[in-house]
């Protein structure tokens, strides 16, 4: 991953404690990251900020098949206009924000429905493999409701 | 006499052909051959068989604890239920329902699945052994790996041809899950048909997952992982896709959905890393369940197969498969003395 995924992967704790605590230790010690690292708290918090928007039809699909030449790298950009940072960040990422806020999911917790999704499998699974070997895992109790 | 004397060699020549012959095709009762055909049976007696019985499922959960539980399964041609009450599955025909510890499930086979390979597409198989399984007498298929490890072994009745026992084996030749029958009766077509409590439609049975030919390109993962390949992709009611994988005797699914994994709202399993992206490992009945978080999705993989092989699709699925070592720290955990032969 990097910096920014990396960053990204951070606030939204998807972490495990060894990288979690490598990425503070390399905060804590690099202007530059904390910079990176203010810029994606202050657009997570934008964007959560604001409603919810329903893509409109295609979107998606436009979007990646647009050229890509067109892709600009954040990180380069983000050099080159260092001086300019923070009020110009701040206000590309508003404007991103809300231009763009349909194309860019809410990042909401979600609980995975373990239970379900298992019976889901198996239910699939016994159609066309053995029934009974493929559905009796999940008629016991196997502790896995929330 | 020329004739005679010329017939001599002839008839040494079949002699010999018949004593290399008849071994030959005794030794062919082990052959992958005969192996692959006795489980291409089970699964049709499975489905359209009629029998009743106790099953038993044992298991080694998250803290090395060996779990068993026992249910009931009765079927009459290609109708079903296995469990009781509020935690059973019924089939009748193409479609599946269970009820159990999540909501009610729904799935109907559909047109868009594709076929499941042969059961020796990616296993090496062959007939071991003869033995009696819940009363009955059965033959022992061993499901060998690329490294000649045996990681399944199935015991099929000789008679009827239905499986009577599937054992998963770790890397190390430990049983680490096992489902079989403890007891059977092979009953008449004629026998009533099992009381299903769950029709379509009704019953509190939602939708079923909806076949979808493509998915939007952040929700692709591989169409071969390993010996897996993808069989279908679903559409669930709640937004998640599920892409459904077999490789001729186990299955596993990859289940996404938009958003950051809830951790606190989960089990708590065993604690693992995909090479730096924080992830969580169940151990269960049904087999081993993989969380995670990554690139906006929430993933989980479910698969029925030894778990290396899980979590070798698991680096697949996370593009992770080339990057470490975690793996062999997250296969093989505690071992103990459950065994089966």
């Amino acid at each position: 991953m990097n910096d920014e995924s990396l960053l990204s992967a951070y606030v939204d704790d998807e972490l495990d404690a060894t990288t979690r605590a490598e990425v503070e230790a390399r905060v804590a010690e690099s202007d530059e990251l904390r910079v990176v690292l203010d810029d994606v708290r202050a657009m997570r918090s934008v964007v959560r900020g604001l409603p919810d928007v329903t893509a409109p039809a295609g979107f998606w699909e436009r979007m990646l098949a647009a050229d890509a030449d067109e892709v600009v790298s954040l990180a380069d950009e983000r050099r080159r206009r260092r001086p300019r940072t923070r009020w110009s960040f701040a206000g590309a990422a508003a404007a991103a924000a809300i231009i763009g806020v349909a194309a860019i999911p809410q990042q909401e917790p979600v609980q995975p429905r373990l239970a379900t999704l298992t019976q889901s499998h198996s239910d699939r699974a016994s159609l066309d493999n053995d029934v009974v070997i493929n559905l009796a895992g999940v008629v016991v109790s196997q502790d896995l409701a929330p | 006499m020329i004739g005679t004397r010329r017939a001599r060699p002839a008839l040494a020549v079949v002699i010999v052909a018949t004593t290399v012959w008849l071994p030959a095709v005794h030794a062919g009762a082990g052959t992958p051959d005969r192996a692959e055909r006795l489980l291409k049976r089970a699964r049709e007696v499975s489905a359209e068989g009629s029998y009743a019985g106790i099953v038993e499922v044992t298991w080694r959960d998250d803290t090395g604890t060996t779990q068993s539980q026992r249910t009931i399964a009765q079927g009459v041609e290609g109708t079903f239920v296995i469990g009781m009450g509020v935690q059973s599955s019924h089939g009748v025909g193409d479609e599946r329902f269970t009820k159990g510890e999540g909501d009610p499930t729904h799935a109907e086979a559909g047109s868009g699945a594709k076929k499941a390979p042969a059961p020796g597409a990616a296993w090496e198989l062959e007939v071991v052994a003869r033995r009696r399984v819940a009363y009955r007498p059965a033959v022992v298929i061993a499901a060998r790996d690329d490294d000649g490890r045996t990681r399944a072994k199935f015991a099929v009745d000789r008679e009827t041809g239905q499986l009577l026992r599937r054992a998963v084996l770790n890397r190390s030749g430990d049983v680490v899950r096992v489902v079989e029958f403890v007891a059977i009766n092979t009953t008449d077509d004629d026998s009533p048909r099992p009381q299903t409590e769950v029709a379509v439609g009704v019953g509190g049975v939602g939708e079923a997952p909806v076949a979808i030919d493509d998915v939007p390109s952040r929700f692709t993962v591989r169409e071969e992982m390993g010996g897996y390949r993808l069989l279908g992709r679903y559409q669930h009611p709640d937004g998640g896709i599920q892409h459904y994988y077999g490789d001729g005797l186990f299955t596993l699914s990859v289940f996404q959905s938009e958003g950051v994994v809830a951790w606190d709202a989960l089990p708590d399993g065993d604690p693992a890393s995909i090479e730096g992206l924080r992830s969580r490992v169940y151990s269960t009945a049904s087999g081993t369940i993989v969380v995670w978080g990554q690139d906006g999705l929430v993933m989980t993989v479910i698969g029925d197969g030894p778990r290396d092989q899980v979590m070798a699709a698991v680096a697949d699925v996370s593009g992770r498969a080339d990057e470490g070592s975690w793996l062999d720290d997250a296969v093989d955990f505690v071992l103990g003395p459950f065994d089966w032969e």
